[in-house]
């Protein structure tokens, strides 16, 4: 072990770049455990806080839980305490003017312990949590249903997330269903009465429209949600991990290649195989062990990453035992595993290399590896291609595709290298040729080195494919077919307010204003209809709606519906719908995405998007006139390129997290590449010696280097990115509902990012090799 | 200094000369390592010339040869080659001049393992981003009897016959002067002869300076002059050598290693 530490010392610069790799496997491990479990401690925490034994709501929001219900349920026995709560989503104004989505609900003495102030009086008042960073008296801008209100901070409390507590006259006001109602009503047990049989009780004297759940459940699918985020990390870091591999495993290949005689002299002096076999283990362990102490550490930090990122930040527990014993357990398995096979192949020297000079040549054929990734691939490639009729299959699938093609990649690397030596060579002379014979040289090496970056490549792009066929579904599905020039919507969990429409066509240059909404009509018997409330006057000066037979009319007590639904339904003009009469039916643009025509909503809900028409020309000026007047931060005043491409926007933003995610395996691929050609100058020396003597200049032997360097990594992306475009569009195939969308630009992007890679990843070889002296180059032994 | 000797060599065809070194001294090392490699060297090289540099081991003759190839820096005196002064160059215009006017055989190594024997020899040629002339690098493959091992790979050739394809690289770009260091050493009797026939017909036939290295009196028999080093000097210069007066000298010079 002793001399194993010494070793890693002594060899230390070549296992600089590996360490990096362990580190930031490690690191990912580590994110996702300590965060996960400040996730799982702190919905933990809430719930024993909230000291909830029965939940109980309504099934649809629209329902009112009122107050003559609170006071059944308080009878009912073994109920020690009622807590009527009228919660939903408002917004604080942030400095900077945009906003934060914040839970909120009436304050409560009992769940709100005050760390300053007062409760909120009045609808004035609000209560934040203290990482609001507001403190008692400040003035801040909520916007709740849309409405933009101007109050006084009374106070203060300690919350694990964004929270806005309202004095619960006004939550009532806000968010409950009727005038008299809450959203939920919380039930403690008594002492002796257990959550279940409360339980029981509560639902026994429940009217069939609300539901009721334990505080166990509440609890449980909190759990659920952060060990859900715990998993999706972990197989994240098994992506960065297994990257890791090869590139470990390439380390000590090439550190087995350049130590061949000095293991071969062991064994000549007698050492056995499992010597040297466990000498190459220890240094491995050691080396693992050493990484995985900065590994904690910078997992340590990138959990406070995600905590930031993610949500508020929950508090971290930075020692654990558990976190700390995974840590060990991968950096050193990981490590271990991956050198096992080239410790083997050290181990297997025959003693009389010790007397050969020049570095031993691989001789095994690619045969039978060749043969088996083909096999592998082809079954593979079958699933996938099976995957629209059984979609599961994708999880056969994808696996062996990859593995085969990186049992495949030596033969692929031979034979994609021999395809552009010609090509390349009149492009850019001895240095291409130079590079493509040394990505050539070691086909198992140069294989193992882009598999590490193809890995993180194909994912990329399998994840890429969906997302972009998505993004681009949801904006083919913002082309509603309307002519608005500008669109009206609230941001995600907000509400238009009621005077929304009224405001906007106050403001100078809007010429017209039709308010859309969604209604769900109930129509019995478990039927319904989704119906788009609009303006049936202003309608149609947006979207172009056929009349194929009636009149729309003033839509009294009636209801419009698209000629497929009354085919479908066998509805004619006249015919009852629940408490409508069918006035008309119309043709409407694909794209509109509703089933019928209706002018009010049943339930009372403000638009979801209003539909402007500006002046001729006018629709930026308008649009900045709009946003002014409203004033609001949760509302989106788009232009029609804005809107689709808003659209598109959660998309996007998943991608570019899923990208982030992605990036250290991306990583440790780029890192492996630097590795083989660290290695790659250090054996040939000699060669760049003699290059250099008989006149290759010093750029010339930076650019071989470079251009070896790129042709490994874009063999990475040549077979990787459609790998990756095949598994994707897979998962995309079987959908009715999105259609394939190959994103070419990106995947270019992604293959001029390879190259970078492989230009980057060069640098400081090349430039090492570039300085060599020529003369103490041409001297040294090696190859 | 160089203008003066210059001046006292005018007699001697000075257009002629193609390379010349004056003065130089190498020293190795410092302190108690120190090594004095090359001590006060002076000589001229010129076209049509074949000549031979002889010496115990140790004496300096590769060193001499590093200096004059641009491969080594003298710590002084001055190396010329074509009328430039090789310390005045920055590192890309050295790396050039030994690609264009300086052709070089190394004892072993000499070509690079993954280029086959053509891409070898046009190697300085292609490095300069120049279009081989092929009639000319055909005629040196010709020349140097290599016309059907073309696409070979070293690996895939004799010793003799790499050392035949560095000749021909050597040749390829027509250079002012040719430098080996010890090209027969490696070889057997009639595969040095082959390599030293080809040395021999650059001087005679293409008119070009050459310069070797070799421990071998029969080899340096076949050249036109002889610089025999010790200790880093220049202790003898034999026009016209042949082989048994070789041995004579060279028993003068070093009477061990000629008994031994
Ligand atoms: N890089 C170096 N560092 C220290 N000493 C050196 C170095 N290179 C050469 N020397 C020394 O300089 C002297 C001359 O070396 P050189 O290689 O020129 O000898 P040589 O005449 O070519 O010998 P041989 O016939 O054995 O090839 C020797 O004493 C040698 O040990
Ligand atoms: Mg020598």
């Amino acid at each position: 072990m002793r001399y194993a530490v010494r070793a890693v010392v002594a060899a230390k610069a070549r296992y600089v770049l590996p360490a990096i790799g362990i580190v930031l496997g490690v690191a990912f491990v580590v994110s996702a455990l300590v965060y996960g479990e400040a996730v799982r401690a702190m919905a933990e925490r809430d719930a024993a806080l909230a000291d909830v034994s029965v939940e109980v709501g309504p099934d649809r929001t629209e329902t009112p839980l009122d107050s003559a219900l609170v006071r059944r349920l308080a009878q009912v026995p073994g109920v020690a305490g009622v807590r009527p709560i009228a919660r939903g989503w408002a917004f604080l104004v942030d400095r900077e003017g945009g906003t934060d989505r914040a839970a909120a609900t009436n304050y409560l003495p009992s769940r709100h312990t005050l760390d300053a102030g007062q409760a909120p009086q009045g609808a004035n008042e609000v209560v934040l949590d203290d990482k609001a960073g507001y403190s008692v008296g400040d003035r801040v801008r909520i916007v709740v249903n849309g409405v933009v209100r101007d109050v006084r901070v009374s106070g203060t409390t300690a919350a694990s997330r964004s929270l806005i507590v309202l004095d619960t006259a006004t939550a009532r006001k806000d968010f409950a269903a009727a005038p008299d109602a809450y959203t939920e009503v919380d039930l403690v047990a008594a002492a002796g009465t257990s959550e279940s049989a409360l339980l029981a009780a509560v639902k026994e004297v429940l009217p069939d429209e609300f539901g009721a759940v334990s505080g166990t459940e509440l609890a449980a699918s909190a759990q659920a949600d952060a060990e859900k985020i715990t998993e999706i990390l972990l197989g994240f870091a098994a992506i960065a991990l297994f990257v890791a591999c090869f590139l470990i495993a390439n380390t000590f290949t090439m550190l087995s290649t350049a130590r061949a005689r000095e293991n071969a002299l062991l064994r000549a002096i007698g050492a056995s195989r499992r010597a040297v076999l466990r000498r190459v283990l220890a240094e491995a362990a050691v080396l693992g062990v050493i990484a995985t102490v900065p590994g904690y550490v910078v997992g340590i930090g990138g959990a406070a990453l995600l905590g930031n990122l993610f949500s508020d930040g929950p508090p971290l527990q930075a020692l654990a035992l558990t976190p700390i014993l995974v840590a060990l357990c991968v950096g050193l398995g990981v490590t271990v595993v991956a050198a096992y096979l080239p410790a083997r192949r050290a181990a297997a020297i025959p003693p009389i290399a010790a007397l050969r000079t020049g570095l031993p040549v691989d001789q095994r054929s690619l045969n039978r590896r060749s043969v088996v990734g083909a096999i592998s691939t082809a079954a593979g490639l079958a699933a996938i291609c099976a995957t629209p009729q059984t979609w599961e299959l994708i999880y056969l699938g994808a696996p062996l595709l990859m593995l085969g093609l990186i049992a495949l990649t030596p033969w692929l690397g031979l034979r994609l290298t021999a395809l552009i030596r010609r090509p390349l060579t009149r492009l850019a002379g001895p240095r291409a040729t130079l590079a493509v014979e040394n990505a050539r040289r070691v086909p198992r090496r140069t294989a193992a080195t882009a598999n590490a970056l193809m890995v993180g490549l194909a994912i990329c792009a399998a994840a890429t494919v969906p997302l972009a066929s998505l993004a681009a579904e949801a904006e083919r599905a913002a082309d509603t077919g309307d002519t608005a020039d500008l669109r009206i919507t609230p941001v995600d969990f907000a509400a238009l307010a009621p005077d929304t429409a009224a405001r906007v066509a106050a403001v100078p240059g809007v010429r017209l204003v039709s308010p859309v909404g969604n209604a769900h009509l109930d129509l019995g018997g478990g039927r319904a209809l989704d119906a788009a409330v609009v303006d049936p006057v202003s309608l149609p000066q947006f979207v172009p709606v056929t009349v194929r037979a009636g009149v729309l009319g003033s839509l009294d007590h009636a209801i419009a519906v698209t000629t497929e639904t009354a085919t479908r339904r066998q509805w004619a003009v006249g015919t009852r719908v629940s408490t409508y009469t069918v006035a008309a039916i119309v043709d409407l643009p694909a794209g509109f995405g509703h089933d019928a025509l209706v002018a009010s909503d049943p339930d009372g809900q403000p638009p979801a998007s209003i539909l402007v028409r500006a002046d001729p020309g006018q629709a930026d000026a308008v649009r900045d006139r709009i946003r002014a007047a409203l004033d609001n931060p949760t509302v989106r005043v788009h232009t029609r390129t804005e809107y689709r491409e808003a659209a598109a926007e959660p998309y996007r933003r998943f991608l570019g997290i899923l990208y982030a995610l992605l990036g250290a395996a991306v990583l440790i691929g780029a890192l492996a590449v630097a590795t083989t050609m660290t290695m790659s100058t250090v054996e040939r020396t000699r060669e760049v010696g003699l290059l250099r003597a008989i006149g290759m200049t010093r750029a010339h032997v930076r650019a071989a280097f470079r251009w070896e360097s790129v042709v490994v990594a874009l063999l990475a992306a040549v077979v990787g990115l459609p790998a990756g475009v095949l598994i994707g569009s897979s998962a995309v195939w079987g959908q009715d509902s999105v259609a394939l969308a190959i994103p070419w630009p990106t995947l270019g992007l992604f293959v001029v990012l390879t190259a970078i890679i492989g230009v980057v990843a060069a640098a400081w070889p090349a430039w090492r090799a570039s300085r060599l002296p020529v003369l103490d180059a041409l001297r040294s032994d090696t190859e | 200094m160089l203008a003066r000797h210059n001046r006292n060599d005018t007699g001697e065809r000075m257009s002629d000369v193609v390379a010349e070194v004056h003065d130089l001294g190498k020293v190795h090392g410092g302190g108690s390592a120190r090594v004095v490699a090359l001590d006060g060297v002076t000589a001229a090289f010129r076209k049509g010339e074949f000549t031979a540099v002889m010496g115990p081991s140790g004496s300096g003759k590769s060193t001499l040869l590093h200096c004059l190839a641009g491969l080594d820096t003298p710590t002084s005196g001055a190396v010329r080659v074509g009328g430039t002064d090789l310390s005045t160059l920055d590192d890309d215009r050295l790396t050039r001049l030994r690609r264009e006017r300086i052709g070089f055989v190394f004892q072993s190594f000499n070509l690079v393992p993954t280029l086959t024997a053509w891409e070898n020899i046009t190697l300085p040629l292609t490095m300069g981003g120049v279009r081989p002339d092929r009639d000319w690098v055909e005629g040196i493959v010709a020349a140097v009897g290599l016309s059907d091992r073309l696409h070979h790979r070293p690996a895939e050739l004799s010793g003799g016959q790499q050392q035949r394809v560095a000749c021909a690289r050597a040749m390829a770009t027509r250079p002012d002067i040719i430098v080996a260091d010890e090209p027969t050493g490696n070889l057997d009797t009639r595969s040095g002869a082959a390599v030293l026939g080809l040395l021999a017909g650059c001087a005679r036939q293409w008119n070009q300076a050459v310069l070797m290295v070799t421990h071998d009196p029969m080899a340096a028999a076949h050249t036109d002059r002889i610089l025999f080093l010790t200790d880093g000097r220049l202790a003898d210069e034999m026009p016209a050598p042949t082989a048994d007066r070789v041995l004579d000298r060279m028993r003068d010079l070093d009477p061990e290693a000629a008994h031994g």
